[in-house]
């Protein structure tokens, strides 16, 4: 018996370091790139939750919440917001610009569960009141993703604050941001909620709140939540979160708004360089910038000024495209169409896949932004791309989930219904996907595979 | 997470096409007889049945913005365009914002319409209109004038961002003549448009426009049609001025209010964005107008009298998940009237209903006037360009069908890959699209697909290819283009021996 526990702790031991081979610590993973590190793990193709084939655990999470899971070691952490109106609901596909009732209660909450069985750890509710400010009807009053070192889960619960918990479930610090609204720019009732989630930056956790009036990025100390650094920013309302490119001269932080794109000093917040974006003709930036390949690369705003921006870090000043001009040596290129509007592109295997809220999936060579293939699939997407083992896991707001071969050419190997609209970016550790739905967290995989990554 | 906005009055403004039928003329066409004639291109669809259907020779297959190939001149417009140009009398007009002034004392958020000289696209002109304070509710910011105009001889009729028709003088002020009733005009300088008349829908028949008027007007004799763009009020819910008329006629001379209908009342299903096509249809000179209420009604065209009406919904359908509104203008072809279902772009893709109707048939003929129905198509808000018994109709999410006009059997069908908000332009057996990727799509006419080429404007395209006297106008959101075969550079005596003769002119 005792031989026993000592393997099973030992198993245990094994299994935690090989797992933190495969965190997902934030919105799109480790460096925010979508992809699966560390060693490659099996991963399932196709699935079928009636029949709980290849579904290991699934969770109902109650309120609503396009935030992605975050993944440590044996835990993954969700957030949500709970309205003590049972009919809240958000409308997956609205394009419009109508916004939520949202004038009961609501409770902020974080959940830690058990990456193996899905049982809930324990959960800690952050706030409760009614909503300071509204939301978009596709939109939640949690959609942040949080953000861990390992240590500390950071969630931002959008205008009620950014709260910090240890692995245990304890409280260490709370900051309130103020009221963050971003909306429809010019018209200061439209307020479609805050989106743009934290990154952890050392021992920073550092947050872009791009709203209509006083935006800011800053910084607060992931131990004590002492402020480190904050900047005014001349912003339109912008959803997008930020980036981290670690170079080997300097590191860059990168934010995507309206009026520029721009890098930051990480450590003080001292702008190292901005890119004129087209402002109020670019409204509504949501895709995070994204680093591959030693490059920056932007998407996202309104139809019609919709490129593709590929920058070579360590610019400095006002690298704007002047009048005429198509380039300039920042720009490693540039296309002037095929970027999505709400999700993130990925690089994976140097081919960069954008899927278009409209279905329509373009992949590029990363380095080049030269066209490989574009294909049409059955759905729209608010979610981003996410790989592992070969695979593209599309998730959509239809509910399905499509699974890719990466390469070249087009190759579909499954679809995979859930039966609830998928928003937020899956999550992937240890040969599991770990799905968001509407009510409930998944863990998806083929029990053999999922072993071996133990 | 995930916001969408669209601007939503945009794209009224694309759905227009041409007809053949000049106001007063007999009907009976050939397949080809949409084509306008003369070669200008003088209101949405060339002619009043819509049809985007030109015979023009010479127009060019390839192009290149960024090269400047085959490009004769390029203009700033606005910020956002969505009306669609129109060419006529040597001048070119287009609908768009005041994003990019032309005047500097002109400041802040305008409906404009630009008057360009054709040959070299110098800026000649402009009508400057206020918004309306109610906002978006009425007149979406930054949509600019969404209306097509409607050019005869020196007038020129369209539709403001104010709910106003307005009869403008073609020449302007360079005339150095205060033409028509208005003689009050603010702006009256050598670059201002000079108002004949002005007849203001909200405040004469009470209309109450959501989000943007945007019709496009189309005459008959002393005629002119426009749709009011009656619509609910914010809420969704409540249609305040449910005794508006939908439709009203004027005399174009005058701009007295000739007639009016209103048969949607507060059945309204959000607003009325399409606009009214004429043609002689079983003998009898009807205009045809798509409503509030997802009905498609045919009116005698003097007179008003009320025809016969159909419903492009199925009866089992809901508003807004089912039941569609319309945005699409009707075309009318060989007698039959062609029109597709849709909604507001900003309420993103969906099922839609592509319908043949027989327009000779009278009272409600949604089962007797219905010649076929093809349910494979998408929400739309394109009009057709139908040519030798095909019809080309986009839909929104990017499809483009083409269907057999006699018994709606689909040839085939060509995915874009964006979103169509304007109008396919069949010019001389090519059909031309434009997509919100900003590219440019040509096809071979045929039962067989054939892409010709796929060009890319730099920025969306949410207007409708027009051609007009061998050019073709392409307005993006921000630049209108013409576009012309442009012949080799004249031989420079480095490489030229000896003296050429002349070149033939062409006729």
């Amino acid at each position: 018996m005792k031989r026993l526990f000592h393997i099973s702790l030992l198993c245990l031991l094994v299994a935690t370091t090989a797992v933190r081979a495969q965190n997902w610590p934030q919105f799109r993973g480790v460096n925010a790139s979508g992809v699966a590190t560390g060693a490659p793990q099996k991963m399932p193709v196709s699935w079928n939750a009636a029949k709980s084939e290849n579904v290991l655990w699934r969770t109902a999470i109650p309120g609503l919440s396009h935030a992605s899971p975050v993944v440590w070691g044996n835990k993954v952490f969700v957030i949500t917001a709970v309205s003590s109106d049972a009919t809240a609901r958000f409308n997956a596909k609205d394009k419009g610009i109508g916004l939520a009732r949202d004038d009961a209660r609501h409770a902020w909450r974080i959940y830690s569960l058990d990456k193996a069985t899905g049982r809930v750890n324990w959960e800690r509710t952050a706030y409760e009141g009614v909503p300071r400010s509204r939301r978009h009807v596709k939109a939640t009053q949690a959609n942040s993703t949080p953000a861990t070192d390992g240590k500390t889960i950071v969630a931002l619960m959008g205008s009620e604050g950014l709260y910090a918990y240890d692995f245990a479930g304890k409280l260490l610090w709370q900051q309130d941001l103020g009221v963050l609204n971003p909306g429809l720019a010019g018209d200061p009732t439209s307020e479609w909620g805050h989106a743009s989630s934290p990154v952890i930056y050392r021992d920073l956790v550092i947050v872009q709140c791009d709203k209509h009036a006083g935006s800011f990025i800053a910084a607060y100390n992931l131990k004590t939540g002492r402020q480190a650094w904050r900047v005014e920013r001349d912003e339109l309302p912008s959803w997008s979160p930020p980036a981290i490119y670690e170079g080997k001269g300097r590191a860059e932080l990168i934010t995507n708004a309206s009026n520029y794109v721009r890098g930051y000093d990480p450590l003080t917040g001292k702008e190292l360089w901005r890119f004129a974006n087209g402002g109020n003709e670019s409204q509504v930036q949501m895709p995070a910038p994204l680093v591959a390949n030693d490059l920056i690369i932007v998407t996202g705003g309104y139809p019609g000024n919709r490129p593709v921006k590929a920058f070579r870090p360590g610019a400095s000043g006002d690298i704007s495209l002047q009048a005429g001009e198509e380039s300039t040596p920042a720009l490693a290129y540039r296309l002037p169409r095929g970027s999505s509007y709400t999700g993130t592109p990925l690089v994976y295997q140097d081919l960069m896949y954008i899927s278009g809220d409209n279905g329509v999936l373009r992949v590029f060579e990363a380095k080049t932004g030269k066209p490989v293939y574009e294909q049409r699939l059955p759905a729209t997407f608010s979610a981003s791309p996410v790989a592992a083992d070969g695979k593209i896991y599309l998730a959509s707001e239809d509910g399905d989930v499509f699974v890719l071969r990466a390469g070249t050419t087009y190759e579909l190997l499954a679809t995979n219904p859930v039966g609830e609209p998928l928003m937020a970016t899956p999550a992937i550790s240890g040969g599991l996907l770990i799905l968001r739905s509407q009510s409930y967290v998944y863990a998806i995989g083929e029990r053999a595979a999922v072993k071996r990554a133990e | 997470m995930n916001l969408r906005t669209t601007l939503r009055p945009l794209f009224f403004s694309l759905l227009i096409i041409v007809v053949m039928t000049l106001a007063g003329s007999s009907v009976r066409q050939a397949a080809s007889a949409s084509d306008p004639g003369g070669g200008d291109w003088p209101m949405w669809g060339g002619t009043p049945d819509r049809n985007m259907v030109s015979n023009m020779k010479g127009i060019p297959v390839s192009w290149d913005v960024q090269k400047k190939t085959n490009i004769k001149w390029v203009q700033a417009l606005g910020s956002q365009t969505y009306g669609n140009p129109v060419v006529a009398g040597g001048q070119v007009y287009v609908g768009t914002n005041n994003e990019a002034p032309r005047d500097p004392k002109v400041k802040g958020d305008k409906g404009i319409l630009m008057a360009f000289r054709e040959t070299d696209g110098e800026f000649l002109w402009q009508a400057v209109t206020d918004k309306l304070a109610a906002g978006r509710v009425n007149d979406w910011p930054y949509q600019g004038i969404c209306s097509s105009p409607l050019v005869e001889g020196k007038i020129l009729y369209y539709v403001t961002n104010r709910g106003e028709v307005v009869a403008l003088d073609t020449e302007g002020f360079r005339d150095k003549e205060n033409d028509g009733v208005v003689k009050d005009e603010k702006l009256n300088g050598e670059r201002d448009a000079d108002v004949i008349w002005k007849f203001d829908m909200m405040e004469e028949v009470g209309a109450f426009p959501h989000n943007m008027s945007n019709s496009s007007p189309v005459s008959f004799g002393d005629l002119i049609y426009v749709s009011t763009s009656n619509g609910q009020d914010e809420s969704h819910v409540n249609v305040p001025s449910p005794k508006a008329p939908a439709i009203i006629a004027l005399n174009k001379k005058t701009g007295k209010l000739v007639w009016e209908d209103n048969s949607v009342f507060e059945k309204i299903l959000h607003g009325q964005w399409s606009s009214p096509t004429v043609g002689k249809l079983g003998g009898v000179d009807q205009v045809i107008f798509a409503q509030g209420d997802g009905w498609v009604r045919g009116y005698e065209a003097l007179t008003g009298k009320k025809l016969w009406e159909f419903d492009l919904n199925p009866k089992d359908s809901v508003w807004p998940k089912t039941r569609n509104e319309v945005i699409s203008t009707p075309v009318i072809y060989e007698d039959k009237v062609y029109l597709a279902n849709g909604q507001d772009p900003e309420h993103g893709e969906g099922v839609g209903h592509l319908y043949c109707i027989d327009p000779t048939k009278r009272g409600d003929i949604t089962k007797t006037g219905m010649v076929w129905h093809y349910d494979k198509i998408r929400r739309s808000v394109s009009t057709p360009a139908i040519k030798d018994g095909i019809v080309y109709y986009p839909d929104f999410s990017g499809f483009l069908h083409a269907l057999d006009a006699k018994t709606g059997q689909a040839y085939w069908t060509h995915d874009v890959f964006a979103a169509v908000w304007g109008s396919p332009m069949m010019i001389d057996g090519k059909l031309y699209l434009g997509d919100e990727d900003g590219d440019i799509v040509i096809l071979q006419e045929g039962k067989t697909k054939k892409v010709i080429a796929e060009i890319n404007m730099a920025s969306s395209v949410y207007s409708t290819p027009i051609p007009a006297n061998g050019t073709l106008f392409i307005a993006n959101r921000n630049q209108l283009y013409a576009i012309a075969e442009q012949k080799p550079a004249a031989p420079t005596p480095a490489n030229t021996p000896a003296k050429k003769p002349e070149e033939p002119k062409k006729p």
